[in-house]
């Protein structure tokens, strides 16, 4: 085997982290000597170090073909150059040699490696780029002439996440603070930085996983840098705390819904099987548009009280097969429709009112704003079904500087006000049952209406955002919406979304499109079925103002076209409602549906009807008696109990205060008991009895 | 049932309440015995048979799930229909020359005819700038002997806050109300032209023309302070222009808008208010008692003095008895029909419904009024409290001679607000506001005044019996 030489020169330099440059001048060292008959050849190398640096120890590694392995050690003490040349080396191709060194005062590194070829007999010449690491903050190095210190990154480091953000932090040190101050800039695979170039930023992420980091250093001279590389995991979206629900659509379709940070929906799994949810409205930052305050304050010369509606969440949904026994999403068993309904809790109004010219509502304070201990109760009540006859988000405006009742509260319409008005405190009973979700005019498009198609309507969201409530030219198209039915055994729950209705009769009454969904409510009252109407304006009930509302003349109008005298659809025998922020119970002896306004969940309540009011002349519409008439203007929520076997369609309706105690407890009187009185639609009649037993007259204030 | 509610047509509606319980109860007993299941509770299927018996009772819910038992009737601030203020106006800053400049004019009683009255006349700064001009009628004298004007006189303090007149529709209100505007009657938005009517109404200060007062004013110890601050005139009507000028800036300015009553530190936690006070408060707020603040706007949350102004700025027609010592009501056709008067675009034409209405004043400072009310029928402020505690239960202790709201046109009775809380109550009822109750609302009141008028308080101390006594 011939053996050749090979010369290496050496070029060093120092820098501080890993990336390969040229920073110290070293020149190499020319080497000589040959020999043209040997099967093995010799290296020959040689170092000098710019700036003083004088070096200790050297060592080599080679490595070649065949496994050949040759490491020895060279002697420099107390120089400044390092030359050798190393012979026996088999000739041939694929070497390479890995050098390393360190200064005498052992505050500097030096590696470098270099590939070769070996001609037998010769003398290759080999420059190995020798990189110099100085030890991270300590020690010293004396820097002159061009050189440039690189910059050295100390740590990075990151905190646990928070939701899905993850604080990051990082330190890094120039020693001669230049060419320029230190900068930095972060890149991910995946989530998102909040600043590329912020020395802490933080890791929103938008995927649960594995998100790779890369942070870089600069000080300002490109052929000088330090790169470090970061895992962080993004937490599960189990680990996420997500608000999960269902709820009841058109054809009793139950759709499982939940709201992530991440922009990809987790998978569900039913029954055993496993698939994704899909992305029902994405991660968005909506235009600002005109809303209802815009135009209600116009007059009153404010501004400033509107604001781009920012979705930070992605709204999924998965349709879930009828007869599904378990569901599961991120780590929460879903509620799933039940078999037999045998408890229905009926809540409306529920949100926290911040709105400029009407009231700064506390919304910390549970007795000033009960909902979190309202979706408690009836949480606690373990009902198979929840009805939430609309209105669930109120804070239309900034809480005004100084006023410690709403102080840091979120407001508009995007989904921190979503959350903190409805979602989080709604969460144990969203986890309870599954939900119908009626609108109110507070999820009009003008108001909350972006997040009402994102998160609770019950149709497909329109992708094309016509439906979406994001533009006012389409809002004739997002303010109304066909009814649906959802049955129960016996019974029916007719939702009709009213949001968008006019506070005064239409002219003519026939307005389109509430005639055509009137025509499809009437479609879907079914005479097999007790019905129950649920629409958020009380058609016919009372509100207090000066003077007293007697029902909603806009509904009336066109429903009174729809069906003269009656309002309601044929069979409809009970009507339930929200708006005005009291409990009501009427019993009509003219044949109109008993109806209960359950408002009082939690929005700031409603003044008192006044003494002097007579729902037997103040009728709440022409065509109708009231027979009987109860209110309580206190806080609470209804509770509907079936009473006897499924097919007897005989409920009972409890009204509850937040302290537990009943406002008032109303039954329904059988078909054929009220001879003389009865009206036509079974199960329309109800008597109603208060908190201590006595029976409801025609009008009372329940104390 | 229509027909039993027309027999007992001429009962009271306590009675006929009673009626309907009794006939109610025989239809309840008469649906138990035709149907043995009945729905009532009392005749319910056994447990074993209900399905909702196993579902959790309501003691056990709230048991189960920890549930607090919140109180009962929590104390909210009362509505009148869902109206409360629009937030202030960004107060501009002090232009310290013209606001100098306009306190000379305010105070300079050379302007009227004869000279003698200046605005701070009936605009009394030793009564939080309100007064009556040394008259006892309720309405102050003019710059004339047996000249008065024709409504009490409102304090000028606070001008910075008030809103332009304006309708106003909360989402859900059942139509636009009006708010702001200055005077009982909203008619002026704008101070600068204001001034000239109280300078020119001959039972004001009757100051003739604008060229007497533009001569005035050139000859005034502070003409060169005027020139110098609004240049030199070009006429009589830019001579008023500067004055009114001047006079707004002093009228919104840091003076005029001292915000140092006890309230207000009260607000900001640095002053505690005695029990009597306290409970003054909560019935103020209490819709079930005074329900004053469903007008009478504060918010106690905010050391924003502005939330509490102790108005919305709204109007109403609260129909105070007839003040039958004033010169006009002399003639019984004649009555002050409040806002229904205003003229101008932003009133629509069906203004009728607003006949009688006249704009809720601040109550700060209320403590140190002469009179009270547009028509300064009451001189007292307990009686005016009492009047709201009566009005509704016991009119005839109110109205004289059983003429129920003598002092709104017969045909505009119905505008009279009946409905809103404390007027709502019927007639022979309990007064919704106890003597005590009055007596710790008068004290609370008179935490809202200000510093400087602290002294004048006790002279109006609520000493007086309930007016019927």
């Amino acid at each position: 085997m011939k053996r050749s030489f090979i010369r290496l020169g050496i070029l060093a330099s120092l820098a501080s982290a890993g990336l390969v440059s040229a920073c110290g001048g070293a020149a190499p060292q020319s080497g000589s000597g040959s020999s043209s008959v040997e099967t093995s050849g010799s290296l020959q190398l040689g170092l000098v170090l710019a700036g003083g640096t004088t070096l200790s120890s050297a060592s080599y590694v080679i490595t070649g073909p065949n496994a050949f392995v040759k490491s020895a050690s060279l002697d420099v003490s107390n120089s400044s150059t390092l030359s050798a040349v190393i012979g026996g080396l088999p000739a041939g191709t694929g070497y390479s040699i890995s050098l390393t060194a360190t200064s005498t005062n052992g505050a500097t590194n030096c590696g470098g490696s270099a590939s070769f070829n070996v001609i037998a007999g010769g003398t290759s010449t080999v420059t190995v780029n020798l990189t110099c690491h100085q030890a991270p903050s300590t020690g010293s190095i004396s820097v002159n002439g061009a050189i440039n210190v690189c910059p050295n990154i100390d740590s990075v480091s990151s905190g646990p996440p928070a939701a899905n953000v993850i604080a990051i932090s990082s330190s890094a040190t120039d020693p001669d603070a230049g060419p320029q101050p230190i900068s930095y800039h972060w890149t991910t695979t995946s989530g998102t930085l909040s600043s590329a170039t912020a020395q802490n930023p933080t890791l929103t992420c938008t995927a649960p996983g594995v998100a790779s980091l890369t942070l870089a250093v600069s000080d300002g001279d490109p052929a000088c840098g330090a790169t470090f590389n970061l895992q962080e995991t993004c937490p599960p979206d189990s680990a996420l705390a997500e608000t999960a629900w269902v709820q009841i659509g058109a054809n009793n379709q139950a759709s499982a819904r939940l709201i992530t940070p991440y922009a990809v929906c987790p998978s569900i799994t039913v029954d055993g099987h496993t698939s994704p949810m899909t992305v029902r409205a994405p991660i968005a930052t909506l235009p600002l548009r005109t809303t209802s305050t815009d135009t209600t304050l116009a007059a009153a010369m404010t501004s400033g009280n509107s604001k781009p509606s920012i979705f930070s969440s992605t709204s999924c949904e998965f349709s879930l097969p009828t007869g599904a026994t378990t569901a599961t999403v991120a780590g929460i068993n879903l509620p799933l429709p039940k078999p037999v309904v045998n408890r229905v809790v009926i809540i409306g109004d529920t949100g926290c009112r911040i709105s400029i010219g009407n009231v700064y509502q506390a919304c910390s304070d549970p007795t000033q704003w009960p909902f979190s201990v309202i979706a408690a109760a009836t949480a606690a009540m373990k009902p198979d079904l929840v009805l939430h006859v609309g209105d669930y988000q109120y804070r239309d405006n900034p809480c005004p500087p100084g006023n410690t009742a709403c102080t840091g509260t979120p407001w508009g319409y995007g989904s921190d006000t979503w959350a903190a008005d409805f979602f989080t405190p709604a969460a144990p009973l969203l986890a309870a049952a599954p939900w119908v979700m009626v609108r109110g005019n507070h999820e009009v498009c003008n108001r909350a209406g972006q997040g009402w198609y994102r998160y609770l309507d019950q149709n497909p969201y329109d992708s094309t955002g016509v439906k979406t409530c994001d533009t006012p030219a389409n809002d004739t198209v997002g303010n109304f919406n066909d009814p649906w039915g959802v049955s129960f055994g016996d019974t029916q729950i007719v939702a009709f979304d009213s949001s968008n209705v006019t506070k005064t009769a239409y002219n003519p009454p026939t307005f389109q499109p509430f005639t055509a969904e009137l025509a499809e409510a009437a479609s879907l009252t079914n005479n097999n079925l007790l019905n129950i109407f649920a629409v958020h304006h009380p058609v016919l009930g009372y509100s207090a103002a000066n003077p007293p509302t007697l029902g909603s003349p806009g509904l009336q109008s066109v429903m009174n076209a729809a069906f003269p005298g009656n309002y309601y659809p044929p069979n409809t025998a009970i009507a339930v409602h929200g708006h005005v922020h009291d409990f009501q119970a009427f019993d009509f002896s003219s044949n109109h549906p008993a109806t209960f306004v359950a408002g009082n969940g939690g929005d700031n309540l409603d003044s008192a009807l006044p003494a002097v009011f007579n729902p037997s002349s103040d009728l709440p519409a022409p065509n109708t008696v009231v027979n009987a008439f109860a209110y309580s203007q206190e806080f609470g929520f209804m509770v509907m109990d079936r009473v006897g076997a499924v097919g007897t369609k005989n409920w009972k309706f409890t009204s509850y205060r937040t302290n537990g105690t009943v406002i008032a407890v109303c039954s329904m009187v059988p078909a054929g008991a009220c001879s003389g009185v009865c009206d036509s639609t079974p199960g329309s009649r109800i008597t109603c009895t208060d908190g201590g037993g006595s029976v409801v007259g025609s009008y009372d204030n329940i104390p | 049932m229509a027909a039993a509610a027309s027999s007992v047509a001429t009962t009271t509606f306590r009675n006929r309440v009673r009626a309907f319980r009794v006939f109610w109860r025989h239809l309840a007993t008469g649906a138990a015995l035709l149907v043995v299941l009945g729905a009532c509770s009392k005749h319910a299927p056994s447990p074993a048979a209900q399905p909702s018996a196993t579902k959790p009772s309501i003691e056990e819910a709230f048991a189960a799930g920890k549930i607090p038992r919140l109180p009962r009737s929590p104390v909210i601030p009362a509505r009148r229909t869902n109206v409360l203020p629009v937030p202030p106006r960004e107060a501009p800053p002090d232009n310290p020359v013209l606001v100098a400049l306009g306190k000379k004019i305010f105070f300079d009683e050379r302007l009227s005819e004869p000279p003698g009255t200046s605005c701070a006349s009936c605009h009394d700064p030793a009564r939080a700038f309100s007064g009556g001009h040394g008259s006892s009628l309720g309405v102050p004298l003019g710059s004339r002997p047996a000249h008065f004007a024709r409504r009490s006189t409102p304090s000028v303090l606070y001008m910075r806050y008030v809103p332009k007149f304006h309708f106003f529709e909360d989402d859900e209100a059942p139509q636009p109300e009006p708010r702001g505007g200055f005077f009982w009657d909203g008619r002026s938005d704008n101070l600068v032209e204001l001034v000239q009517q109280p300078l020119f109404n001959p039972d004001e200060m009757n100051a003739g023309n604008p060229q007497l007062v533009a001569s005035k004013v050139a000859q005034a110890p502070y003409a060169k302070e005027f020139r110098a601050a609004l240049g030199p005139a070009s006429g009589p009507a830019a001579t008023l222009h500067g004055v009114g000028v001047a006079l707004e800036a002093y009228l919104k300015s840091d003076e005029m808008t001292p915000e140092s009553s006890k309230y207000d530190a009260y607000v900001r936690g640095e002053a505690t208010l005695t029990d009597q006070e306290r409970r003054g408060l909560e019935a103020f707020k209490d819709r079930r008692r005074g329900a004053c603040s469903g007008c009478h706007r504060l918010a106690e949350t905010s050391t924003n003095p502005a939330e509490s102004m102790f108005t919305d700025y709204g109007y109403d027609a609260v129909a105070l008895p007839r003040n039958r010592a004033l010169p006009a009501n002399r003639s019984a056709a004649y009555f002050d029909l409040g806002l229904c008067e205003r003229k101008g675009s932003t009133l629509p034409s069906n203004d009728e419904k607003w006949c009688s209405n006249f704009r809720t004043p601040s109550l700060r400072n209320v403590a140190v009024r002469e009179a009270y009310g547009h028509n300064g029928q009451y001189k007292k402020l307990r009686d005016v409290v009492a009047f709201y505690a009566l009005r509704a239960v016991a009119p005839d202790r109110i109205y004289p001679r059983g003429q129920k709201f003598d002092d709104v046109p017969p045909k505009y009775h119905g505008n009279v607000n009946i409905y809103a809380p404390i007027y709502n109550q019927r007639e022979g009822g309990t007064p919704p506001l106890s003597d005590e109750d009055i007596d710790a609302i008068v004290a609370f009141l008179t935490t809202l005044t200000d510093a400087p008028y602290l002294s004048k308080v006790a002279s109006n101390a609520p000493v007086a019996p309930s007016p019927s006594e």
